[in-house]
């Protein structure tokens, strides 16, 4: 009996496991999906409007539609998407503006700049922190004029380097520490899902391209 | 014969408050004590067994053991050693204790045998004499018979001194055996004492051990020197946790993180990976912008073959439909198994099976889903080790440069164009990080690695982008070298 008993969960166990990997997977699988689709869509809406454009303008639109394509299959959970689309629904130019438009649909944007109050919110947010930050900074000058404390400090580097990966992460400004550490988790992986799709996307054309050729 | 039980009932109570040592003697004793018994009532095998003294002299000759038993016997423990000598080897083990107890009159043995002497007394001798027989009943079978016929001269002579000295010593033993008991009882009560002292101070000790780890806890949760203990500073601290936590899964998700302890090279490993996802995403679109002219990308070929590429060609379904009948036969072979009762025998050929199967299982979603993964992954691993070659040569030649100027400009091109399937911006750091050792090297490394990578990128493409660009490439090249040519007159 204890045979049996040692014997017969351990498939489903493993069957189990399988399944949930293959959900996780299939779940990575649609983001990058969703993600294609609305990269292909803002690119697609280019190229009906304008017959020819130069390599510039063709790099830009590809970019800025991934990006925000990107951002969009977050569907504003994350800070860094929501940084990312308000920063292309302010955005004068013409093409960006266009193609979020186009990729998020009217309706969004309107969600979004309804949600200004969100947005809004996250600025009065940001203001604090700001405010927080030039109090830390002071803090810092404090010591660092009396004892060099502030060198001791740089020794590390630590908030040197904070400040770099903030401006990296978009909206990162506007974090704390922690955000911006879970943020940079999820705009690392999504990021990933962008690379990945796009080589394979190339690597289609390519072979796409010497088959026509 | 009541008093030997009561004795070894006592010893049987007395024997949970003693070290290891005194129970061995206890229990020898007791083990006499029944053999003891087990005489009075057989008294004539011993009796009549006066050629057994022959084997309990040989043992004089036997070297180590039993002449310790033979001293035992002299010293006269004597109808006690005897009897032991008949437990055989168990005494024989015993026997350097026992021999220290003679020497140094053995508590052990003498607490219950003044007792037993007094009435064993009269009968001693023959009572001695059958313990020797015994003794030479338990040898016998220990000992080559060889050695017997040797000793039996030592026969009579034996028997009186053996005799004498056992009344002797048991005698004396009747005496030093109650005052034994007194300094036994006084050993352990001051044993105790220590104990107790012992005891009492680890007690104390653990107590001040107690406050001790509570008060690092206090300190730990205190704020280091400047900070406060109020909610702000600890709620400061479960942050910084949070933090550290949270990096931990950016160290698992950022690759070549793990060997890095320390959070600024984390911070910088984490920082260069973004970076170069970034760069990436934006040469991938430098790149599909130049690939496509007008840009036109067939989704239906990227979602038939690109996105999923193993799962359309032959390969996914082969390996998708291998594992259900694999576990149906696995299930069946289960409960055959289990029906036959040889679910122990069949286990480890089972776990050989599911081994074997469930590693096709867990095969078919990384093939599926993640081949862009590993078109990622191994290009990387590949590139690195490329890379690193690359970038030492270049390094190299960043010295030579003075002295040859020429030479490392064809070198490094030939080495890009080796490099050239995989070379897309690859994370920096990782490749730094194994030489970074002086300032200097830093610099030059740097400068020589921006242009080996900038090298790369021009000539990666130079059938897809533009002149252009090139010419671009080409300018910035020439300035990398101007400025490896500086850092290496360093």
């Amino acid at each position: 009996m204890l045979g049996l008993r040692y014997i017969i969960p351990l498939p489903f166990k493993i069957s189990s496991f399988d399944l949930v990997r293959i959900m996780r997977k299939a779940w990575r699988r649609s983001r990058k999906v969703e993600f294609l689709e609305k990269w292909m869509k803002g690119v697609g809406k280019c190229r009906s409007l304008k017959r020819r454009m130069n390599f510039v303008e063709r790099k830009k639109v590809i970019k800025v539609s991934a990006d925000i394509a990107m951002a969009s299959t977050r569907r504003g959970t994350r800070c860094w998407s929501r940084a990312l689309l308000s920063k292309a629904c302010k955005a004068k130019d013409h093409t960006t503006n266009l193609l979020t438009n186009h990729i998020l649909g009217t309706k969004s944007i309107n969600h979004i700049h309804c949600r200004g109050g969100n947005m809004f919110k996250l600025k009065k947010i940001s203001r604090g922190r700001r405010r927080r930050e030039v109090v830390v900074v002071k803090k810092d000058v404090g010591p660092s004029s009396d004892g060099g404390r502030m060198d001791d400090e740089d020794l590390d580097g630590i908030g040197r380097r904070t400040r770099l990966l903030k401006r990296l992460v978009p909206g990162g400004e506007l974090m704390d520490d922690a955000c911006l550490v879970e943020e940079t988790l999820d705009y690392i992986q999504s990021l990933r899902a962008q690379v990945q799709v796009m080589r394979s996307l190339l690597l289609t054309s390519k072979s796409h391209l010497i088959k026509l050729s | 014969m009541l008093r030997c039980l009561n004795s070894s009932e006592n010893f049987a109570g007395t024997c949970s408050e003693m070290t290891v040592l005194e129970r061995q003697r206890e229990r020898m004793k007791w083990q006499q004590q029944q053999q003891q018994q087990q005489h009075h009532h057989q008294p004539n095998q011993s009796y009549f067994c006066g050629g057994g003294f022959d084997g309990a002299f040989s043992s004089l000759q036997v070297p180590n053991s039993q002449g310790l038993r033979m001293m035992m016997m002299m010293n006269g423990a004597g109808a006690g050693t005897g009897d032991g000598s008949g437990l055989g080897e168990v005494v024989a083990n015993a026997n350097v204790n026992v021999n220290v107890g003679s020497l140094k009159p053995d508590p052990g043995s003498e607490n219950g045998w003044p007792e037993l002497s007094k009435f064993e007394l009269p009968n001693l001798g023959f009572v001695s004499s059958g313990f020797d027989a015994n003794s030479t009943i338990s040898r016998t079978s220990s000992c080559p018979p060889s050695v017997a016929p040797a000793t039996g001269l030592a026969d009579a002579k034996g028997k009186e001194s053996v005799v004498a000295e056992n009344e002797n010593t048991n005698k004396k033993n009747k005496a030093s055996g109650e005052e034994e008991e007194s300094k036994i009882t006084t050993n352990n009560n001051n044993n105790n004492n220590i104990n107790n002292r012992e005891t009492s101070a680890d007690s104390s000790k653990e107590n001040s051990k107690a406050s001790e780890v509570q008060k690092p806890d206090y300190i730990h949760v205190r704020a280091r020197r400047g900070q406060a203990t109020d909610s702000h500073s600890l709620a400061e601290r479960v942050r910084r946790e949070k933090i550290s936590e949270r990096m931990k899964y950016l160290q698992d998700l950022v690759p070549g993180c793990n060997k890095i302890t320390g959070k600024a090279g984390m911070l910088d490993e984490i920082i260069n990976y973004v970076q170069s996802l970034q760069r990436q995403v934006e040469f991938l679109s430098m790149k599909l912008a130049a690939v496509n002219p007008r840009i036109d990308f067939n989704i239906d070929d990227l979602f038939t073959k690109e996105v999923f590429p193993t799962c359309a060609p032959t390969s996914f379904p082969t390996i998708e439909m291998t594992p259900n009948p694999a576990y149906l036969q696995f299930d069946s072979a289960q409960h055959a198994a289990s029906c036959c009762g040889l679910d122990m025998g069949l286990n480890p050929p089972d776990m050989g099976l599911r081994r074997t199967i469930s590693a096709p299982v867990s095969m078919p979603p990384e093939t599926f889903l993640d081949t862009s993964c590993f078109t990622q992954i191994l290009p990387f691993s590949t590139c690195e080790a490329d890379l690193q070659n690359l970038y030492n040569v270049a390094f190299d030649q960043a010295r030579s440069t003075t002295s040859y100027p020429s030479q490392p400009f064809t070198e490094r091109q030939t080495f890009c164009v080796s490099n050239t399937k995989y070379c897309d911006l690859v994370p920096r750091r990782s490749l730094q990080a194994g030489l970074n050792k002086r300032r200097k090297q830093k610099a030059r490394e740097e400068v020589a690695r921006d242009a080996s990578i900038w090298n790369a990128f021009s000539l990666q493409e130079t059938p897809d982008f533009g002149f252009v660009f090139i010419e671009i490439i080409a300018g910035i090249k020439k300035s990398y070298f101007n400025l490896v040519r500086i850092c290496s007159k360093f």
